[in-house]
Formats: C-alpha cells, structure tokens, sequence
C-alpha cells in the first residue's frame, strides 16, 4: 500500500467528517480517529489503488505503449470487444528413427520420452508393436519409425531432421535415434504485440466480402494463418474469370494464405505405373496440395532419395489455376517402373480446412467462387560458409532458425543478399565468406520450375497469365536446403 | 470526576463504560468531551501495539510485544515495561493538543503495582493540564514467575 496514497485517503475522511460534524475530534488517538477513519481510509485506499490500476489496464492505449508488460489476461479481455482472441501455439511433431542391432518384435509405449541434446522433450503419443517384418534393415542394422510430440507449443520445438535424441526405452538394443524429417506444426502462443497488431482490422463487416474483412475472419478463424493475400475482380493476377472469350467477368476470389512459419512436408506412398508414372490428387489422402515434391525414394530403401522426376498439374481445362489449391492434380513421371515408393513433399496445412469454411452455408460469400491456395513458392536455398569460435552443435541451429524465421515470413518481391547477411550478422558469433550465393527455385502453377541464383538478389518476375506477382509468390525455405560448412 | 461542559467542545465516541457479564464489550451510542477523552485517548494508545496501527505507526505502545515473547519474567521487569509504556503514551498525546486544557496530559504515573502469578493489577493516574486527576486500574495477564 502507498503510505501516500494512504495519507491523502486519511485526510479525506477526515475532511469529510469535519465538514459534515464539525463538533467531531478526529484527532490522532481518538477512537473517531483510530478506529473509524483509520479503517476507511484504509478501504478507501485500497479501493482507489485498484480502480487506478484497472483503469490502467482498461486503456488500450497503455497496452500499446508497452505490449509486452501488460497483462495478458487484461489485454485477452480488452481484445474481446474487438471479436478477436490470442493463438494459442501448437505443439510440434515429428518421426522419429530408431535404429536398433537386432531383428526381433518392438514395443514402443505412449508417452515414452525422446530429448534433444538441447533439452526438448517429445513424447509418443501412442503404443507402437513393431514385428520383425516391419523393421528396415541399413547395413547391419535395422530401423523403425515412431511419431512424438512436443511437450510443449512453440516454434523452438520445431527440430531439423537428423537431429540427435536420446531415450532410455530399448536399452540393449538401440543404436541411435534421430529425427527422420523436419518437425512441423510448432507455433508460439501469440504475443500481446502480435494481437494487437490484428485489432485495427477486426472491426469491420465479418462477412467474405471485402479484402479487410476476408483477412480478419480468416485470421481469427485460422489462428495458424500468417499472411493473407485476395485477389478478386480487376486483379492482373485473376485469370479465372475470364469467359470463354478471353473478357473478365468477375465473380471469383483467389485467397493466397501462408499459415505457420515453415512449411511441412508429409510422405505419401504411391506405386508407379509402367511408364514410371503416378499422380497425385487425392485430397482425401492428404496427397494434396503440396508446394513441392521434394523427393522420392523406394518403399524397400527409403533413406536412398531421386529427384530427377518431372511434376505437370493435370485433370482441369486450365489445371495451372488450380494449383496450390485443394483441387490440383499433379502427375509424376519418374524413371522408377511400377515400384512402390515414398514420395516426400513439401505443402502448408489447413488450406482444405479453410476453403471447407469458406464454401460452408454460414460463410459463404454468395456473389463469389472463393478458391484457397498456398502462396505460390520460391524455394530458397544455399550453402553458408562460416567461421565462429562456437561449436557446429551451437551455431548452426541458430543460423537455420534464424533463416527459416526470416525467409518465411518475408513479404517483399525482392530478396536480397545483403538483408540475408544482416540476419546473420545479427548473431553476431559468425563470419561469413562472400560472396554468399543464393538459389531461388520457382515452382511454377503448371508444374514447371525456373530458378536463378545470384550473389546479389532473387527477384519474383510477374507473368499475370500464370497468375504470378509479388502478391502471389512467396519465398520459403526448410533447414535441408540450408548448407552449413564450417571453415577453419 | 468532574462534570463535562460540551458547549464548544469536539467530542469522540465513548468507547466502553463497563463490562458485560459475558465479557463482551459494550459499544453505547454515548459521547465524550474533557477529561474522560483523554482518559479513553490514553487506554486507548497503551494498548495499541507499537506499529500496527497502518495509518499512524508512531501510536501505542511496546509492552504487549515484549510479554507476549518473553518467558516467566520478573514482576519488576513488568513495572518497568508499564512505567516505560505510560511515560510513551503520555509523550505521544502531548503531540496532538486539544484546544482545551482539561483534554491535555500533563503527567501520566504508575500509582499503584499489584501481581500475583498470571496477572498484575497497574494502577496509572492521568493528570490534565487544568490539574485534574484522574486514576484508574489496568489488569493485565502476565507470565509473572
């Protein structure tokens, strides 16, 4: 309590009573003065302290001078009138490789503990039986997949694969645990900056009507969705409302989302056929969308990858405007003749969840066909040469995550080298040797890809009958087309 | 003690005029001037301890704390305890005066010491600045060996 606060709360009662009994000693010792307005002066007090810090956290103002001190349950409350409420994370997944010495039956418990050398639990989330059968053999070795789960949300969670881990279940028998692919689906709670950043636009008409509006219902709908782009009538990018004339009719909306930070890739196992070919359009499969089909391997050896395959959208009259959506249908042509194979690819979820929103009866805009697509891709990539006095196992999950934070959430047409550097050098524990070169692979909606590579910069060039710009094209990038080698 | 002439007067809430038969306080709807407000002024800080009064630390006194912490003590460590706390009341209420004389302390005194094991009988007399006594006994409990 603030003895000043208290003193002025003293005062007060006793300036009331004064002015209202006159005849009344409020003097120090009385029992007027010691039992009366010591105790109302106390209540009275502690009631102002209250009103006074209420009222501070009520003003939005005070929260957007400084987000990060306010309460989050306060800012919660506050950001309810403006129909919007935080993200709250998602936890991270993954598969991870066990490889075992011995060719026998494993059984894997749920909630069995995986950690990194860093320290990050993941947990099973369910029992695995493994049969002999099941197991993959690697030299003298064998191996099994298992899926865990984070322990808690957050992108910190979101390992590379390869990564080391430890566990104590199959003692005797394992070998090494790693991580098999990239760990996907690991999204930080939103920060008090990051809601407040939504309000201005959360008020508005909540229908799929307008660019605002579209943006702020996807969002808040979408707590995973990170950037928004509606093209719609009198966009250059909208090719699909063109007649069978060639003139622009309106009536259709392109809703380009990225949702979380880096993309995910999923495998799907197919069998060519025997031209070596194969599709992919099942939605039901979850064979798409995919940004990218990063590579293929066969069923009976899957850590042996191809990519020397070709990708065509099929199936529609014009596919290419289709793709990255729900309804695109690719065809692979590989040299693999009728094998059974895993193919890796790399996509970004909830695009079928949101266009289910927004085909739905409650939220359909009726004036417009509204088709959800990733942002087309430009996959970066590049080989880093550095040197630092700290330890590859110290420094180089700092790099890759500060690339992935940065590409991935970069929204200019251009990317520079420089800015590159920049993220880098804000480490401050590397040096790198120049020229640095980058590689941009550019997945074109009709299957094709054009890539360019510059020591200087990677720049999206607008082809508006494909549908690309800047405001389609987004630049990605996963840890595997990070190359790190440390110089001595 | 002398009647009280309340003309002009600022008067305080009569605390207690007695006991119940169950030891219950009594709080009448009655009111003080003169010198029986300095008498309930001066009970009223003696058995304030020392700092627990938020809204004025300086009021009371330190007896009670020092009892009720101490182990079977001497009945001349208790005079001594009572004659210190008195002499601090009396300090603390000539700090706040009233307008009329007859409210003012001018000397405060232990005029009477009585114990037994368990509890002491502390006669104090108050004397106002007009010169008016007024004398009173305070039992208290004691870990008296």
């Amino acid at each position: 309590m603030d003895i000043t606060k208290l003193e002025e709360a003293r005062l007060l009662m006793i300036k009331l009573i004064n002015d209202n009994y006159p005849n009344v000693d409020t003097r120090k010792g009385t029992v007027i003065h010691d039992l009366l307005v010591s105790m109302a002066a106390l209540g009275y007090a502690s009631i102002s302290e209250d009103i006074a810090s209420f009222e501070e956290k009520m003003y939005l103002q005070q929260i957007v001078e400084d987000p990060a001190s306010a309460d989050e349950a306060v800012v919660d409350g506050i950001l309810s009138n403006f129909y919007i409420s935080r993200k709250l994370g998602g936890k991270a997944k993954g598969l991870v490789k066990l490889e075992v010495s011995e060719s026998r039956a494993y059984y894997v418990d749920s909630n069995s503990l995986f950690q990194t050398i860093d320290g990050l639990n993941y947990y099973t989330t369910t029992d695995y039986s493994i049969l002999p059968e099941d197991l993959f053999q690697q030299d003298d070795n064998y191996y099994f997949f298992v899926e865990v789960q984070a322990e808690e949300v957050g992108s910190s969670y979101m390992i590379a694969e390869t990564t080391a881990m430890q566990t104590s279940i199959l003692s005797g028998s394992l070998v090494s645990a790693e991580a098999f692919n990239d760990f996907d689906g690991g999204i930080d709670k939103e920060s008090n900056q990051e809601l407040l950043d939504r309000a201005p636009i959360s008020l508005g008409t909540r229908a799929l009507s307008s660019r605002q509006s579209i943006t702020t219902i996807l969002q808040e709908q979408f707590p995973e969705v990170r950037q928004i782009t509606v093209i719609g009538y009198n966009d250059r990018e909208m090719q699909r409302d063109k007649n069978n004339v060639g003139f622009k009719i309106g009536g259709k909306a392109d809703i380009y989302v990225r949702t979380i930070v880096e993309p995910l890739n999923k495998t799907i196992e197919k069998t060519t056929d025997a031209n070596g070919e194969f599709t992919l359009t099942s939605l039901e499969n979850g064979e798409v969308p995919v940004l990218r089909v990063r590579n293929i391997a066969l069923k009976s050896n899957p850590l042996n990858t191809i990519t020397d395959f070709t990708v065509t959208a099929i199936g529609r009259q014009n596919p290419h405007l289709y793709r990255f959506s729900i309804y695109e249908q690719l065809k692979i042509e590989t040299s693999l003749i009728e094998e059974d194979i895993i193919v890796t690819a790399d996509y970004i979820p909830f695009i079928e969840s949101i266009q289910e929103y927004v085909d739905s009866e409650e939220s359909k805009y009726i004036r417009s066909d509204t088709l959800i697509r990733s942002y087309m891709p430009c996959f970066i990539s590049m080989t880093i040469n550095y040197r630092s006095s700290f330890p590859t196992s110290e420094i180089e999950p700092q790099i890759k995550s500060k690339l992935i934070e940065f590409i991935n959430t970069y929204d200019q047409d251009i990317l520079y080298v420089s800015k590159i550097m920049d993220e880098l050098h804000n480490l401050d524990i590397i040096n790198i040797n120049l020229p640095l070169e980058i590689t941009g692979t550019f997945y074109l909606p009709d299957g094709n890809t054009t890539s360019q590579t510059s020591e200087n910069k990677i720049q999206i060039e607008s082809d508006f009958d494909l549908g690309i710009s800047e405001k389609t094209y987004r630049f990605f990038i996963v840890p595997s087309d990070i190359g790190l080698n440390k110089l001595v | 003690m002398s009647l009280v002439d309340y003309k002009d007067r600022k008067i305080d809430i009569m605390m207690t005029d007695g006991y119940t038969d169950k030891l219950s306080f009594i709080f009448p709807n009655k009111i003080v001037a003169g010198i029986q407000k300095m008498v309930q002024n001066f009970i009223l800080r003696f058995f304030t301890a020392l700092g627990s009064n938020i809204i004025d630390q300086n009021a009371g006194t330190q007896f009670a704390q020092e009892l009720k912490t101490a182990p079977q003590v001497e009945s001349g460590y208790i005079y001594q305890l009572m004659s210190m706390a008195v002499t601090d009341v009396a300090s603390q209420m000539q700090q706040v005066p009233s307008n009329f004389d007859d409210e003012n302390i001018e000397s405060a005194r232990i005029s009477s010491f009585e114990s037994e094991k368990g509890y002491a009988n502390v006669g104090i007399e108050l004397i106002s600045k007009v010169g008016e006594s007024y004398e009173f006994i305070v039992p208290i409990t004691v870990p008296i060996s």
